[in-house]
């Protein structure tokens, strides 16, 4: 149980999901990377309460292996079926899951177009 | 006459087709450029059907190592691709191109890539358009597309002549 009270989320903000290197190809960001875990769950942080470099360090891999990419609210919130949930945790305040379907064509080019890089694969920490 | 001088040659080998922005015609928004065909005397649809089938062809041969992609390939417990689910999306590329240029214009080249649960998925993205099509392991496919104000979705082969529609109207 988080000690942090879970808050509506406005549209304008956004949303920084974890890429990691192998999920990313020939410029695409490939499917796999919006299935979650578990499955339909997506894991992102909230940018009220952290910054791009911040939801990069929270991998379980080393930080060089992601980038992180930006997925504004109301763009999410627009692809079917998908709901936007602030589900703090007691490590982390800005923990929001997406959650819904995520294998259809639509739902995937949904997150593929609403994504735009903050952090690329390869900056520097 | 020939419209080409030994073209092959040229056009199967590294480096690949330049393209350039001048007034010459174009495939799917790119201009072919004599940079890669220096024998060419002159343009035509013949030329531009030699060029369309080499982008495709050559994007084909690059999704090959798709299927050497085994279970867990991306450390996140994604399974690995069927040698099948790749033929089957060369197989429906293939025939769109086809049907395609019998309507007088080229398919853009996607980029075939390794998709969701075993699923090959085809992407082509422009400025003004994108389209999905993901090809399942049993060879069913699937595809949603989005130009400007409107989109389209359906499955293959049911939905073929609407997708070709669709495809004439975002490269037009």
């Amino acid at each position: 149980m988080s000690e942090y009270p879970a808050e509506a989320i406005p549209d304008q903000d956004n949303l920084y999901l974890r890429v990691h290197r192998n999920h990313f190809l020939r410029g695409e960001i490939l499917s796999p990377a919006f299935k979650g875990h578990p499955p339909g769950a997506l894991s992102t942080n909230w940018c009220k309460y952290s910054t791009p470099k911040e939801a990069r360090a929270q991998g379980r891999q080393p930080p060089e292996n992601y980038g992180v990419v930006g997925l504004r609210v109301g763009a999410v919130r627009k692809i079917p079926q998908q709901v936007v949930l602030h589900s703090p945790l007691p490590e982390n305040r800005a923990h929001t899951d997406v959650r819904g379907p995520k294998g259809t064509d639509e739902v995937i080019d949904g997150f593929v177009a609403a994504s735009t890089w903050k952090v690329r694969l390869g900056e520097p920490l | 006459m020939p419209l080409l001088e030994q073209p092959t040659k040229v056009a199967y080998a590294p480096p690949p087709i330049v393209f350039r922005a001048t007034g010459h015609p174009t495939i799917g928004g790119l201009v072919v450029s004599r940079v890669a065909y220096p024998n060419v005397r002159r343009t035509s649809a013949a030329l531009l059907s030699h060029v369309a089938r080499s982008l495709l062809q050559d994007e084909i041969a690059r999704s090959s190592w798709i299927v050497e992609l085994g279970d867990d390939w991306d450390e996140a417990g994604s399974p690995g691709y069927a040698p099948e689910t790749l033929d089957a999306a060369v197989t429906i590329l293939r025939r769109l191109a086809t049907l395609q240029e019998q309507r007088g214009s080229f398919l853009p080249v996607p980029k075939i890539l390794p998709g969701l649960d075993g699923i090959v998925e085809l992407r082509w993205r422009s400025q003004e358009w994108r389209l999905l099509m993901q090809v399942q392991p049993s060879g069913e496919a699937t595809f949603y597309g989005q130009l400007t104000g409107t989109s389209v979705r359906g499955s293959l082969p049911a939905d073929e002549q609407k997708l070709l529609d669709w495809i004439d109207s975002a490269i037009s």
